[in-house]
């Protein structure tokens, strides 16, 4: 096809289309006109006149206009104009397709539009020859041009698909490419309707839809048997004959569509094609864009399913955006279906049908299919729509035989080990809530060691007694329920909501005193974790411990158990400041799996890591990266060097070179952790999301600030779709583009970004959090730079409020405040406060072991205030020894080098000093050949 | 119900995708998603035109390509008369739009035709979702305003 030669390529760009010639009066007058508008159509209908005519002050031809805008006014619909350009797209979409009819493709002619969908438009043809009068189905793909390798491809597979032959799928008869270019796919002609209407036309049962959906399995496995994968199984591709034959449609088209490196090297575009398609369908790893597998059909299989069963689709588009459903596809898990059975019940679904009618259709009344589908379908169901392909069925088959099993009343798998698989998910999900955050650096946290552990004795618990088995269940069908509404990123604004219902939860296990222990133990865990998870910690704290004494009084050995609750108490009073406290638990854990020969698990590695957050928070730098190094050394050994894993702590381990001011170790571990991540992990995880952050941190840090914005608005983009805007992580990302602004000058973005980390952090972690503090701090930097002192001293002072009841004293975030502070002083002519704030920063950085530089810069501040105070021994003394350092450890160009100096200089041109001046500049002026020959 | 999306993108295919395949055929640099829209909302509405015209053209002038509204979608004040839209006379509005306010008319094409939500192309102007709001607010009245009454604009 020939490429359109378009009028845009030469065109300006549109953004800064050319405005037209405007007389200054007639903007004003449009200007004025749309004020009055605005005002007025805020107002009600009866006294928008009045107001008009008021605001207007006698200018009759304002007047008439300002009344005819709020006469077209439309509102609250979006009314006139999306409706009349849906007809104008549907009459060209139409007319575009009708003027095809009749026009032979192949050698077939085609008759009439059976109907169109996101890739194209299929018709009813027969054969132009009339050789045979068998009827076929013409699918013409409009979006092909959008693919120039397409026709290649498109030969080698239609070969592959023509080969399947199966009663249960639609032939591929033929294929080729219009006169125009575009792909056309001629397949047998399935005269049926798609197997949701079908079943619900027909009222069938609910076995009779297992029935069929089992025969449409039995098809799509035969095709990866075949090695064709489907890719896009939804209703509208499952007909089913009159004769209850089901037919799938499409198999394997839409690989032959997907993918082009044209349409995936434009985020725009893919987002904007995207739109064509209905995600509702679409496995998690295909909203990624990962490969994909025969895993994602069995996903889709889970879909279809799903919807056959209960008359909804787990996840739809509600209006807002598609963003949020695909979100949700990758994020949230979907409500089981005997749940949706139960709560629908008076609930008018978008077809005009109640829940029971639903059940009516499948000949049971709501409660009876509630019944029906608790326990075992619900948790086939729920295993194929598992969020990682590994977890779901391992193949078609898998799937069939369970739902086999089902009908023969025999054990399904699916029920097995649903516990540990969704407090494992819930905990990666959450992970990063609760992630503890150090000098911007929100630390990782990885959580399998509790998931690990659960595994373990889940399948211990397997080969258990049966009793033992259902307990389990007991719980994980609970928790299930617990974590699908706890879960704060289904919807920033149903969060009150979700707590709630962990309220209710609550009620429920403490109110229900027949449970056995360890089933109330493990409860009560989950419950504690869930409400960590919320960021009410007190709350989860009296939960975890209530679950460690009943585990403690257990005559059952629970040890492993016992230490899994330590692990999540330990976390739970570290978010609480509660440090020695954290310790004794972790150090328990610890013992305890040494005791039982886990030392060397994932869980060690895990609650090592733990310890060695601690000590970081603690401000303890060589114990935590004593920790981490031991943690990364077990990781390696466990796990091989390219593991997410390793590149986790090595995270960690980073943050402690940061702290002690090692840049070059810093950026060094950064960027083996992103490169880990983007060799193991997608796009969209967020881990990999939080390396590049990282790695944009420091890059930030080290001047390095064009790779470093880069990398954070990466990073940042990603977040806002991962998490919103309220969300600590993505506060701390916020943040880094902020100083990475900051250092580009770009002042006025910096205090945005700013002001928005200061508010994501205050929601995010509460307002009294330190770590809602350190951005008080940011902002406060930003300010001191914009020269706005006042605004900037109250940030500095909320930020040391906050320290002063989150924070140990003796931690560098202090005396990082009251630095900030103490420069605020000297440049508002107050150095006598200024001499109090920044001796008391200096004596902490030391007691911190605070690095040279940081020591130096608040010792170079007070000796300016110290001169400034008339006290010029000291202040000699401060400001030469402080210069020094600087220029040894930061070298002559750094900022803080260089206002040191300034500051030296004015002390001695002050008092006269030539000599110590001239020595100065020989001594330490940074030479200008220097920098020539260092390029 | 307010509807925030201008919901043509699901069965519009044929014309999105041509749209698409214009875009893909174009040897432009997009230099950003700003810019990327920009385009493929000017191409939308060209389409759209251009195929208004040909209906136009091969129906003699007899009657122009109107088209009603769906019977019962409109519960709006002021949309009384609102029964014939031609996207014809939507485009020479805009146009006249643009000649006053050219960013008004650059939310409008953006809203309408890109089928971006207020929060996307708040996002991509740079400018608060409110403001977006207002301002899509102000040219709709404006231009039902010039739709229904063209000789009354100033």
């Amino acid at each position: 096809m020939d490429t359109e030669p378009d009028p845009f390529a030469r065109e300006q760009p549109l953004t800064d289309s050319v405005a037209p010639e405007v007389i200054p009066e007639e903007a004003e007058r449009w200007q004025r006109l749309q004020r009055i508008f605005g005002e007025a159509v805020d107002l009600p209908r009866e006294q928008q006149n009045e107001f008009s005519a008021i605001a207007c002050g006698g200018d009759e031809s304002m007047l008439r206009e300002v009344l005819t805008l709020l006469q077209c006014d439309s509102e609250p619909t979006n009314g006139p104009l999306t409706n009349a350009l849906d007809a104008a797209i549907d009459a060209t979409s139409t007319d575009r397709r009708q003027a095809l009819i009749g026009t032979v493709v192949g050698s077939y002619r085609l008759v009439s539009v059976l109907g169109h969908g996101g890739a194209g438009s299929v018709y009813l043809a027969e054969r132009s020859d009339r050789q045979y009068s068998a009827q076929v189905a013409v699918k013409i793909v409009e979006s092909a041009a959008l693919h120039p390798d397409m026709s290649m491809r498109f030969r080698a597979e239609r070969q592959i698909l023509a080969s399947l032959n199966h009663p249960n799928i639609a032939r591929l008869v033929d294929a080729g490419e219009t006169e125009k270019g575009l792909p056309y796919l001629v397949m047998e002609y399935v005269h049926g309707s798609p197997v949701d209407r079908y079943c619900d036309g027909r009222q069938l049962s609910l076995g009779a839809r297992l029935e069929l959906f089992l025969q449409i399995c039995t098809a799509v496995q035969y095709a990866h048997q075949n090695l064709v994968v489907h890719r896009d199984l939804k209703p509208a591709n499952i007909l089913v004959t009159e004769d209850g034959v089901p037919k799938l449609l499409d198999f394997g088209i839409a690989k032959l569509l997907d993918a082009s490196p044209v349409v995936t090297q434009s985020l725009a575009l893919t987002r904007m094609n995207d739109r064509l398609l209905t995600p509702e369908y679409a496995s998690p790893e295909q909203i990624l864009g990962h490969p994909v597998t025969t895993s994602s059909d069995v996903y889709a299989l889970g879909v279809v399913l799903y919807e056959l069963l209960t008359g909804r689709r787990p996840y739809t588009v509600t209006a807002t955006s598609q963003l949020e459903l695909e979100r949700s596809i990758c994020v949230t898990d979907p409500p089981r279906p005997s749940s949706v059975a139960r709560r629908a019940v008076d609930v008018l679904d978008s077809k005009g049908a109640t829940a029971t009618s639903f059940a009516a259709s499948r000949g049971l009344s709501a409660e009876r299919l509630e019944k029906r589908l608790t326990g075992d379908l619900d948790a086939i169901v729920m295993r194929a729509l598992r969020k990682e392909a590994v977890h779901r069925y391992g193949s078609v088959e898998q799937l069939a035989a369970d739902l086999r099993r089902h009908l023969a009343s025999e054990p399904v798998v699916a029920r097995q080990g649903n516990w540990a698989y969704y407090s494992q998910r819930f905990v990666r999900r959450h992970a990063f809530g609760v992630a503890a955050s150090i000098a911007g650096i929100a630390l990782l946290t990885a959580f399998t060691v509790m998931t690990s552990i659960q595994a373990k004795r889940i399948a211990n618990e397997r080969d258990r007694a049966t009793q033992e088995g259902q307990r389990a269940e007991q719980v994980s069908n609970f928790m299930l329920d617990v974590f699908a509404a706890a879960d704060p990123f289904v919807n920033q604004g149903k969060e009150v909501t979700a707590r709630e219902l962990l309220d209710q939860a609550s009620r429920r296990i403490s109110g229900d005193l027949n449970q056995q222990p360890d089933v109330r133990a493990r409860l009560l865990e989950a419950i504690g974790r869930a409400y960590r998870r919320q960021g009410q910690f007190d709350r989860a704290v009296v939960y975890l411990e209530d679950s460690v004494r009943l585990r403690r009084d257990g005559t059952a050995p629970a040890t492993s158990g016992l230490a899994v609750t330590l692990t999540e108490l330990a976390l739970t009073l570290r978010e609480l400041g509660r440090f020695d406290e954290s310790e004794r638990s972790s150090n328990e854990a610890i013992q305890i799996l040494r005791t039982h020969g886990e030392e060397r698990t994932p869980a060690t590695a895990d609650l090592l890591t733990g310890l060695g957050q601690m000590e970081l928070q603690r401000g303890n730098l060589d114990r935590a990266q004593d920790f981490f190094e031991q943690s990364a050394k077990l990781t390696r050994d466990l796990f091989g060097a390219e593991h997410p894993e390793l590149a986790a702590v090595l995270s960690n381990l980073m943050s402690v070179r940061l702290w002690k001011n090692d840049l070059d170790g810093a950026e060094k571990l950064a960027r083996e952790s992103e490169n880990i991540y983007r060799i193991s992990v997608p796009e969209l995880h967020p881990d990999r999301v939080m390396s590049q952050y990282l790695l944009g941190d420091i890059l930030a840090r080290r001047g390095k600030t064009a790779e470093a914005a880069k990398l954070l608005e990466q990073a940042l983009g990603a977040q806002r779709i991962l998490y919103g805007d309220a969300s600590p992580r993505t506060a701390a990302t916020m943040d880094a583009l902020a100083l990475t602004r900051q250092a580009q000058n770009r002042l006025e973005d910096a205090e945005k970004l700013a002001r928005e980390a200061l508010s994501a952090g205050g929601k995010s972690h509460g307002d009294r959090h330190f770590m809602t503090g350190y951005y008080h701090t940011s902002l406060a930097g930003v300010l001191i730079k914009e020269r706005m002192y006042a605004e900037a001293e109250k940030e500095a002072r909320a930020a040391l409020d906050i320290y002063n009841t989150s924070l140990p004293a003796d931690h560098q975030y202090v005396a990082s405040a009251e630095h900030q502070l103490g420069e605020i002083m000297l440049a508002t002519g107050r150095p006598a406060d200024a001499e109090a704030l920044l001796t008391a920063a200096v004596n902490r950085w030391q007691r911190t072991g605070a690095p040279q530089a940081r020591i130096a810069r608040s010792a170079s501040a007070l000796g300016e205030a110290l001169s400034r105070l008339n006290r010029p021994r000291e202040a000699e003394k401060y400001l030469s020894e402080s210069h020094q350092q600087l220029v040894a450890s930061q070298g002559t160009k750094d900022e803080a080098t260089i206002v040191a100096r300034r500051r030296l200089e004015k002390f001695y041109s002050a008092r006269g000093e030539k000599g110590k001046l001239d020595a100065l500049a020989t001594a330490t002026a940074p030479a200008p050949e220097q920098s020539l020959t260092g390029n | 119900m307010k509807r925030e999306r201008a919901g043509h993108t699901l069965q519009a295919t044929a014309v999105v995708h041509e749209a698409f395949v214009r875009l893909v055929g174009m040897d432009v640099p997009w230099q950003d998603r700003m810019h990327f829209f920009a385009v493929a909302a000017r191409l939308m509405r060209r389409i759209l035109v251009d195929h208004a015209k040909g209906r136009q053209r091969t129906k003699r002038g007899g009657e122009l390509s109107i088209v009603a509204l769906a019977p019962g979608s409109e519960g709006g004040q002021g949309a009384t008369n609102a029964g014939e839209i031609d996207v014809l006379e939507i485009d020479d509005a805009l146009e006249r739009l643009s000649q006053r306010d050219p960013r008004l008319a650059q939310i409008v094409e953006l809203h309408y035709f890109a089928g971006m939500t207020y929060q996307e192309t708040a996002l991509a102007l740079g400018i608060s979702e409110a403001t977006v709001h207002r301002d899509l607010r102000m040219a709709k009245a404006w231009i039902l305003s010039q739709i229904r009454s063209p000789e009354s604009s100033l």
